[in-house]
């Protein structure tokens, strides 16, 4: 009935089609997504996700230093003067010429002034209820930092955390070592890290990592003994090598930017 | 053969006292259905005091089921909740095709499970276009290919919509129709010509909703240009939505209170007089499946200027319009130089737009090619198309690992419950409806 007439990609036009015709083209372009379909999306490398995991999942173990901190203090009674001289030391070597000496004295003794008030600010909350609070602030902490680009909520969510455990600490000498060695591995830390990463000093990288990861599991050890350690181990280890399989997986669901698929999104304006 | 008639339920969450595209789209519809001595009834939830039946021109049933209204006025998703009244409802109206419309309104999908269930034949139509990266938008096509999977005949509003659903739902294309929407031309009357227009100044029109994706802000950065370059162009802009105090900054900004006239939100019977004061129609969306306003505008003899995003270029012959290439601001000041100088040289003879409109776009030629659709679909009643064994393996064999099952589960719960149903409110107890028009009563039961 329709022979030599062609069929237009037109609603006003009456045709001498029947209303179920499809377009030629679209039959081309939907063989093309079913052959695409049986192969694989161009997905992530497997190194780069695992390293990008990794590199969450060291942040958490740089976290929990935190922890053990507030331990040596709170549990084992350890001589704060003395740890937080030989950190502080460790982090002048290390940092030696890149630190701006002015601020650092002007917010080491802030620090001072302000233990005791720290010390008793949230004095009258029961262990419980800030046991609760700091690990919501941990919780918060570790999502602001890997989400946010800006680092300012994260770092007064880690400041409050430490204001709230600093409570229970029974001297202010106790709660300015604290703060001083919260800041110093939260901060410096991680930005010595990053240095390293920078300066492609890999062997330095690798030393400080190994050092966290060995204090924290050597903590857990000593606190909680080998049958806990081994699992936890274990199961991190799993998780961190097969979540970036599952990741991958699903990534050859995402069409965002499909040479096919995106032809129906809304255009995006052009303000120029 | 005699003309089949059928008893026809439109299922949708959005109708009136809600106006709308799809509104008006399931209402000039099932008018022209009726009038082609059909029997039409329309299920929606009900809005606020008004609840329960209702009856439109023409005897056009309207039940209003009190629902709840989750957001934007889409009801809330039970998958079950709404079979007991559905099923009552389709029992009492003994309806052959069960006609659902809109791909975000859950009553739709839950009407086409209950309707395949009792083994009523379904039909679907959708008005808009769907991405596939978005997280709303994945969860609609999920929802979708478990509803469509067993639908007898989908109806789409233009091309782009058509493989877009084609691809969402995983459907046949065999079995999706492209029927588009049309205007009621006689409510889009042009101008009287007799009237000779003042003077030389040219006013553009625009009318959409305020929103981002409507265009807003190619809108803001285009009005300022277009005014400084053509002192003989004013704007009317009508429409209410988020970006509304963007225009109004735009205004004032750039001084502009005398050229650009800010309406607000207009009632849809004085569009056409809003329209009629312009002699272009600007549209700078950035998605559309269809786009009726501009057949709307087009009718009442203006020269269209607008972005080619999704079904638009499918919609009006190229004298009617003048295209961006894209959806930048620069290209639609070209588009719109272009149109000032074929108004202000009088290059186009808008006065035939009107005629020409009528012709291509009708609702009694959409209602027929919907009625055809309803007799494709209902000669092969007797297949096993509705058979719940046939069903279930449709469900499936739907990709998905999880999905498939889900599907499965709640086709299985969907059965039982219709069992249940059966014992609590059997069939032969619900009255049956005398319908407005006796003469297509055609109960097999009386």
């Amino acid at each position: 009935m329709a022979a030599g007439k062609q069929w237009k990609r037109l609603l006003w036009l009456k045709q001498p089609f029947p209303d179920t015709y499809t377009d030629p083209s679209f039959y081309k372009q939907w063989e093309k997504l079913k052959i695409e379909h049986g192969h694989l999306r161009p997905h992530s490398s497997y190194r780069s996700v695992l390293l990008d995991l990794f590199q969450f999942y060291h942040m958490i173990i740089n976290t929990m230093l935190l922890y053990i901190i507030f331990a040596w203090f709170y549990h084992y009674k350890y001589n704060p003067i003395l740890i937080a001289a030989s950190i502080s030391s460790v982090s002048l070597i290390v940092a030696n010429k890149r630190v701006p000496w002015k601020s650092t004295i002007i917010i080491i003794f802030a620090m001072l002034t302000l233990s005791p008030v720290l010390k008793s600010l949230s004095k009258t909350t029961s262990s419980d209820s800030i046991w609760t609070l700091s690990a919501w602030f941990t919780t918060f902490y570790i999502i602001s930092i890997s989400a946010l680009e800006s680092k300012i909520l994260p770092t007064n969510i880690l400041l409050s955390n430490v204001t709230v455990l600093s409570s229970r600490l029974d001297t202010s000498t106790q709660v300015f070592c604290f703060l001083l060695i919260c800041i110093q591995i939260n901060i410096l830390l991680p930005t010595m890290e990053k240095y390293f990463i920078k300066n492609k000093l890999k062997f330095l990288h690798i030393l400080c990592v190994i050092a966290t990861h060995g204090t924290v599991y050597y903590f857990i050890t000593k606190l909680m003994g080998v049958g806990i350690t081994i699992p936890l181990g274990i199961s991190s280890l799993l998780l961190l090598f097969g979540i970036p399989h599952y990741y991958i997986h699903w990534e050859s669901y995402y069409y965002k930017g499909h040479p096919i698929l995106q032809q129906w999104d809304a255009e995006k304006p052009i303000l120029d | 053969m005699a003309e089949q008639k059928y008893n026809i339920a439109m299922v949708c969450d959005f109708f009136y006292p809600q106006l709308g595209g799809v509104e008006f789209h399931i209402y000039h519809l099932s008018q022209k259905l009726i009038k082609m001595g059909h029997n039409v009834c329309v299920i929606t939830h009900a809005y606020g005091d008004r609840t329960g039946i209702r009856y439109l021109s023409n005897g056009l049933k309207v039940y209003y089921v009190p629902y709840l209204v989750l957001y934007r006025q889409t009801t809330f998703p039970t998958v079950f909740g709404s079979f007991p009244i559905f099923r009552n409802i389709l029992i009492r109206e003994q309806i052959d095709v069960l006609h659902s419309h809109g791909s975000v309104s859950s009553f739709a999908h839950e009407g086409i499970l209950h309707a395949n269930t009792m083994g009523i034949q379904t039909v679907f139509t959708d008005h808009s276009l769907y991405g596939f990266d978005s997280l709303g938008s994945i969860l609609v096509n999920k929802l979708l290919k478990f509803t469509l999977c067993n639908i007898d005949a989908v109806i789409a509003v233009s091309h782009t919509c058509k493989e877009n659903i084609i691809l969402r739902a995983n459907l046949d294309p065999d079995n999706v129709s492209v029927i588009p929407n049309a205007v009621v031309s006689s409510s889009f009357k042009p101008r009287d010509s007799t009237i000779k227009k003042k003077s030389n100044r040219i006013t553009v029109v625009v009318i959409c909703r305020l929103y981002t994706n409507k265009g807003a802000d190619l809108l803001t950065h285009l009005i300022p240009k277009v005014c400084t370059n053509n002192d003989n162009v004013d704007f009317i802009v009508a429409g209410d939505g988020p970006k509304f105090i963007a225009f109004q900054q735009m205004i004032e900004n750039n001084r502009l209170q005398e050229r650009v006239q800010l309406l607000g939100s207009v009632r849809h019977e004085h569009v056409r007089d809003v329209m009629c004061q312009g002699d272009i129609y600007l549209h700078a969306s950035l998605t559309e499946a269809f786009g009726t306003v501009l057949v709307e505008a087009a009718s009442c003899g203006l020269l269209i200027v607008t972005t080619s995003v999704g079904g638009i270029p499918e919609v009006l012959p190229e004298y009617m319009t003048v295209y961006a290439q894209e959806t930048s601001v620069s290209s639609l000041i070209k588009a719109m130089n272009k149109a000032i100088h074929r108004i202000g040289h009088s290059k186009v003879n808008t006065t035939q737009f009107h005629e020409t409109i009528a012709q291509m776009y009708d609702w009694m030629n959409v209602a027929e090619r919907t009625v055809q659709v309803y007799d494709r679909i209902s000669l092969d009643v007797r297949s096993l198309n509705k058979n719940w064994v046939v069903m279930l393996k449709k469900y499936y064999r739907q990709d998905g690992n999880w999905a498939r099952l889900l599907y499965v589960l709640c086709a299985i719960v969907e059965y039982i419950l219709l069992y249940i149903l059966e014992i609590l409110y059997p069939a032969g107890d619900i009255d049956r409806v005398v319908k407005w028009n006796s003469r297509i009563c055609r109960d097999p039961h009386i």
